[in-house]
């Protein structure tokens, strides 16, 4: 099951974070026609994250709710790689039980891709991410 | 070897019943946000060069008080978007009006963008309704239909 996969599993309860999914599927159906430009998402430290904003205040009124985070590579306009996330319940996403490890997985996933993109071991296209057989590297 | 996962190929199982579930407004909330965001980083490009620092000296605002205005799915508010368009010199977002008369420069609602209905009636009748206006035409098969779509 891939990382996306896991985060489509998750069932939201709370009528803010049902709205904060569609809006993040919703997001997610538009960059598919749009292209993915990096402004219609959030910066995490070399990765990215969808939503692209929160509202500030639905942060004010629930002090351990940011909202909900789904974490994303952009590799190029056409190839996002779409990964997992949940319900962010400290500023600091690293201080976070439920967004913390996908935060660092999307973090390292994300980074490594790009380093071994630039040095010429795998190639982004729009149909994917092509590398050799044999290649293999750490996260 | 080629890894892909593209939302075609992946066997989500909710993905596409939370998009049929989301309401009109929030799929509306959501593309006009992106125009917007279109629109902003269109003309950040033509009169800064594309640099949000440029843009955030011309407003007297932080980097990062600028950047969360140029980024992101976001509720724009009216303030927010005159500040941007005195920084730029140029429109974002117009007003919709029929009023040929209007006291502001009107727009015509786009066809693409305007509300249609569509009614199928006895005997085949066709209706089309579109910003007010009602045309009639025939050859319409199914009877007493209606349906909306924008």
């Amino acid at each position: 099951m891939s990382e996306f996969e896991k985060f489509d599993e998750k069932t939201f309860t709370k009528p803010h974070h049902i709205r904060e999914q569609q809006i993040i599927y919703k997001t997610i159906e538009q960059v598919g026609r749009r292209g993915a430009k990096e402004f219609y998402f959030r910066p995490e430290s070399g990765a990215h994250a969808l939503p692209g904003q929160v509202d500030q205040d639905l942060m004010d009124a629930n002090p351990d709710d940011f909202g909900i985070r789904v974490y994303c590579g952009l590799l190029r306009e056409d190839l996002v790689l779409l990964l997992n996330g949940d319900v962010k319940t400290k500023l600091d996403p690293n201080d976070c039980p439920n967004v913390g490890p996908h935060f660092r997985l999307a973090k390292r996933l994300v980074n490594a891709l790009l380093k071994a993109e630039r040095e010429g071991f795998i190639r982004f296209t729009s149909g994917g991410i092509e590398m050799d057989d044999d290649y293999e590297f750490e996260i | 070897m080629t890894i892909t996962n593209s939302k075609f190929n992946m066997p989500l199982k909710n993905y596409k019943r939370v998009i049929g579930e989301t309401p009109d407004e929030v799929n509306t909330f959501v593309e006009t946000s992106m125009d917007i965001l279109e629109r902003i980083h269109e003309l950040l490009d033509q009169k800064f060069e594309g640099k949000q620092k440029l843009l955030a000296e011309k407003l007297g605002k932080s980097e990062a008080e600028v950047s969360k205005m140029l980024n992101g799915v976001q509720n724009f508010t009216v303030k927010t978007i005159t500040r941007l368009e005195w920084a730029f010199g140029a429109r974002i977002i117009a007003v919709c009006t029929d009023d040929l008369m209007a006291a502001f420069i009107p727009v015509k609602m786009p066809a693409a963008i305007g509300f249609r209905r569509i009614t199928l009636a006895e005997r085949g009748a066709k209706t089309e309704h579109f910003e007010g206006m009602a045309i009639k035409s025939t050859n319409a098969t199914a009877s007493k239909t209606t349906y909306s779509a924008s």
